[in-house]
């Protein structure tokens, strides 16, 4: 398998995976802040969900929303919302039992990065695989395991 | 200069057919000590700014080769909208030029601000993220990403 590393460059949607990597890895926290502070670092309403789902309480909660506010939103509406429909149809049409059973908010975020073109920063195959299903740019924000 | 809000055409059409006058930008008056009224225009074509008095019996025509180069800005309706809105806000008689020129230098500025407020935002969320403020089942993530059993 190769490995398409991020090399710190051009606008990605941060996938929740790519938050939690960087919270442990000293590199990939350095690439990803320059980027926010690029502007070039993006999310959507599914990573909110679950960054702010892992917080304990209220400072983590304010934390979450000062950092999201400032970045630049990937609309998840209603197209994206039937692309996730039709990518689960095209999955299990295409595979074996079960292959259009991803985490719905890795299915979300590949469809709102192909509805807005823009590539995903990850740390999480589930998005690989949907990243070449989709054309979607998917980039590892650390070498995985 | 005593002048740059109200432009003046005549010194120019009285030595320009009209046709040949709209290729150039009344730029602004000045009186020089000897009480002489001079009106300089500037041709979009290039940089050399034409002085001519309002009578023109005589005039000097100046090149004024600016040493830093130029930027052509398109003058579409969005541009022209943000800049009236700003006049409506702030009540600015600046000419279109200087306060696009302003708007682009405080711009860069707060633009270079945002950046950095985003990455401080972001460095307080990391410092939560390491002070055990969040639940992030990093294990997770790891059995996620690792290789299949043989």
């Amino acid at each position: 398998m190769t490995v398409r590393l991020w090399d710190g460059t051009g606008p990605v949607l941060a996938d929740t995976s790519a938050w939690m990597q960087a919270r442990r890895d000293p590199k990939a926290r350095s690439l990803l802040l320059a980027a926010i502070e690029r502007g070039n670092a993006c999310w959507c309403w599914p990573v909110r969900y679950e960054l702010m789902v892992d917080a304990r309480g209220p400072e983590g909660i304010a934390a979450v929303e000062r950092t999201l506010d400032g970045l630049r939103e990937i609309q998840v509406g209603r197209s994206v919302q039937r692309a996730v429909l039709s990518t689960m149809r095209e999955l299990a049409a295409g595979g074996s039992h079960g292959a259009h059973r991803y985490p719905l908010t890795d299915l979300t975020v590949a469809a709102a990065a192909q509805d807005a073109a823009i590539g995903i920063l990850h740390f999480d195959q589930h998005l690989e695989r949907l990243g070449d299903h989709l054309g979607v740019d998917v980039r590892w924000i650390a070498m995985p395991p | 200069m005593t002048q740059y809000e109200t432009p003046h055409w005549d010194p120019l059409l009285k030595l320009l057919a009209e046709y040949l006058v709209a290729d150039f930008m009344w730029m602004h008056e000045v009186e020089l000590k000897d009480g002489t009224r001079l009106h300089a225009y500037k041709i979009f074509s290039g940089d050399a700014t034409l002085r001519l008095r309002v009578t023109p019996r005589s005039y000097t025509m100046q090149t004024m080769p600016s040493k830093h180069p130029r930027i052509a800005v398109t003058a579409d309706p969005e541009l022209g909208e943000a800049l009236a809105r700003v006049r409506a806000a702030t009540g600015t008689r600046e000419a279109d030029a200087t306060l696009l020129r302003r708007l682009a230098v405080e711009g860069a500025e707060a633009e270079l601000e945002a950046g950095r407020n985003r990455r401080l935002d972001a460095e307080a969320l990391f410092e939560a993220m390491d002070s055990a403020q969040f639940d992030l089942d990093l294990a997770a993530v790891d059995r996620l990403n690792a290789p299949p059993a043989a």
